[in-house]
């Protein structure tokens, strides 16, 4: 029997059972349309995430306190004050790290802003660098849309000036001119200099709900530490990422006498790093999640073959009947198969454009509503594996029941009442 | 050289503990063009004995050589395309695919055989014209009447056009009239295109139309004798 003919002979037998079939592929549906969104989602999320880390820049290099968390149970919470101004000041000298281009220690901490009678809660982000104006800018990639950062000036002298972000600002002073007026931050007047535009999320950092003030003043007069948060090392060039981590591991242990790696009071994380861990864990995430849509996959599966069992019984007699007119038992077995193949395969393009409908929803949504720049990905590698398996999953619960088509004799299935 | 050809078959059904034997020890030859009736009342094995004529069943003992070949050596394929090819069927109960029309119940033999596709719809459409059916030719064949029915199933049997039609009590669920009609239809396959009809029956009328009766009882064949005065059908008698 030529292949055309056996996929409309099965298309003929699918369509006299119309309602059973479109039962029958519901699991199908079901499970493909549920891989198919959190595919597309995980993806989203994914790019979502990996699109905040690239936002600082892929040749930025993090030098956080602490140890390195080993596993779970290990939080790093030892040593969260190792980075000195003794390590600022080795890692700053080229002799030690001949290709860092800029250095940035940060120090952040909560607190409590208030202009006139107005209050607000925000990150008080202390950054800056003692030499070079503009760090700030150069490395996280904001800019101020009025006035501007402070200098390094403003820096080495301890100076109490402010940059609001764009929520900050609204929430002190609302639509009235910001620049120039004096807030409090922690009791200490500090004087606006500049104003950042919305900016959302960058990276770790919401800007829009941050002030940056430089990092001498905030370790002084607001924060009360004297340690540093992180040191943000920038790369010169890509290739020199892994050489200036290593420079500064060196120099930091160097500084910490510290021979033995395993026992470093710090660590240094690459954007590299921290993009693939994102990946790592959203994957996982994204596998978890459709290894438990697949169950349904499975489940699905098994309702095919129950439906094809019973399909195979009740139609005996044509079974007896096309073999007596000639059809060899391949044909039989092709029929059926076929048969739940087309059933599966169908439910998996329906469940493909549900899933890419559901996901598409689901960016709209979180657009609009949460304002979060969500892109909407067609879930290509979802649809060729969600095609693929449900085709898989006809052929796997497709192949027993047609078997018992295709071994019934003529004459037994054409006597079968 | 006979065309099918029995010695010594027997056939017994096993079911649990019971046996039950529907055939013994027939043997019998048939030649190429003849018309043979075989007749019996029900449970004598005629039924049996056809199904394992028409290649649908096995004996359980004995040969059949069919074309002068031990059926024995065929496999399951083999015996497919020979039931496609060389045999049609006609049965009591039409076993037409009641949701489909009269062309595509007349198509079927067709998906399974070796003719080119191009020939195919030509070919259903000479079938069905030959049994008078050309105005049912998209009807489903659930809306035909019985007569309608069995000659669907006849053109379905002819489409291939196959030297041996097996008709097992064809005019067993037709009122006389549309019997008249298949015996007809029936006969003059025989007669004027020469393909060799072997007739299940119980009714000796109906028996008279072919050259040969063989009567079955009991599983044994009681009387194998030409037909003295054969009937003639006409589907309009006055």
């Amino acid at each position: 029997m030529k292949f055309n003919h056996s996929v409309r002979t099965a298309l003929t037998g699918l369509h006299a059972n119309r309602s059973r079939s479109a039962l029958t592929i519901l699991g199908i549906v079901i499970g493909i349309t549920a891989i198919i969104l959190i595919v597309s989602l995980g993806k989203g999320a994914q790019t979502f995430i990996l699109g905040q880390i690239q936002g600082i820049g892929s040749k930025t290099i993090a030098v956080i306190p602490g140890r390195q968390p080993t596993g779970p149970s290990d939080f790093a919470n030892v040593f969260l004050d190792s980075l000195k101004d003794r390590d600022l000041k080795s890692i700053s000298n080229k002799a030690n790290v001949p290709f860092a281009e800029n250095i940035m220690p940060v120090v952040f901490g909560t607190t409590r802003l208030s202009f006139g009678n107005e209050t607000y809660q925000a990150t008080v982000l202390g950054a800056g660098n003692d030499e070079k104006d503009n760090v700030i800018g150069q490395v996280f990639d904001v800019y101020p849309s009025t006035g501007d950062f402070f200098t390094a000036t403003d820096v080495k002298s301890l100076e109490k000036v402010a940059v609001l972000g764009d929520k900050v600002k609204k929430e002190l002073f609302g639509s009235e001119e910001a620049l120039g007026q004096k807030v409090k931050i922690s009791n200490t007047t500090f004087r606006i200099v500049g104003i950042l535009p919305k900016k959302g999320q960058v990276s770790f950092f919401n800007f829009d709900d941050m002030v940056l003030v430089p990092y001498t003043t905030a370790q002084q007069y607001v924060l009360g530490k004297k340690y540093f948060d992180r040191f943000i090392v920038t790369a010169d060039k890509e290739e020199h990422i892994s050489r200036t981590v290593r420079d500064v591991e060196l120099t930091i242990r160097a500084n910490h006498s510290i021979t033995d790696p395993d026992k470093d009071d710090f660590f240094v994380e690459t954007q590299a790093d921290i993009a693939e861990r994102l990946r790592v864990v959203t994957n996982a995430l994204t596998a978890f999640l459709v290894s438990v849509a697949a169950i349904s996959l499975f489940v699905g599966g098994v309702g095919i073959m129950n439906i094809m069992l019973v399909s195979v019984t009740e139609r005996t007699k044509e079974i007896g009947l096309r073999k007596a007119i000639g059809a060899t038992d391949q044909d039989i077995l092709t029929q059926f198969l076929f048969e739940a193949i087309i059933l599966t395969g169908i439910g998996g393009v329906i469940g493909i454009i549900l899933g890419a409908f559901f996901s598409f929803t689901a960016s709209l949504l979180l657009t609009r509503i949460l304002n979060i720049s969500w892109t909407f990905t067609f879930p290509y590698g979802g649809t060729l594996i969600g095609l693929t398996v449900s085709i898989g999953i006809g052929l796997i619960f497709g192949i027993y029941p047609a078997r018992q088509a295709a071994k019934k004799n003529p004459i037994d299935a054409l006597r079968y009442e | 050289m006979a065309l099918l050809e029995v010695q010594n078959l027997s056939k017994t059904y096993r079911d649990e503990e019971t046996e039950t034997l529907a055939l013994k020890n027939v043997n019998l030859s048939i030649e190429e063009g003849e018309f043979v009736a075989i007749m019996g009342p029900s449970g004598s094995g005629k039924s049996t004995l056809l199904h394992i004529l028409g290649l649908l069943d096995e004996p359980t003992s004995g040969t059949y050589r069919f074309k002068n070949r031990d059926t024995r050596e065929y496999s399951r394929t083999d015996l497919a395309r020979i039931r496609n090819r060389e045999i049609g069927f006609v049965f009591q109960a039409f076993n037409l695919l009641a949701k489909s029309t009269t062309l595509d119940n007349v198509l079927l033999p067709l998906y399974y055989s070796e003719v080119n596709d191009s020939l195919w719809q030509e070919r259903a459409e000479k079938s069905i014209a030959s049994v008078e059916l050309s105005h049912r030719m998209h009807y489903k064949t659930s809306k035909l009447s019985g007569g309608e029915k069995q000659r669907v199933a006849i053109a379905r049997a002819l489409v291939n056009n196959p030297p041996i039609i097996f008709a097992d009590e064809p005019t067993g669920n037709l009122d006389s009239r549309s019997g008249q009609a298949v015996m007809e239809i029936i006969q003059r396959l025989n007669e004027e295109k020469g393909h060799t009809v072997i007739l299940i029956t119980h009714e000796f009328y109906t028996a008279e139309h072919a050259q040969r009766i063989i009567k079955i009882r009991d599983g044994e064949i009681a009387s194998d004798e030409k037909v003295a005065h054969r009937q003639r059908a006409t589907a309009f008698k006055k």
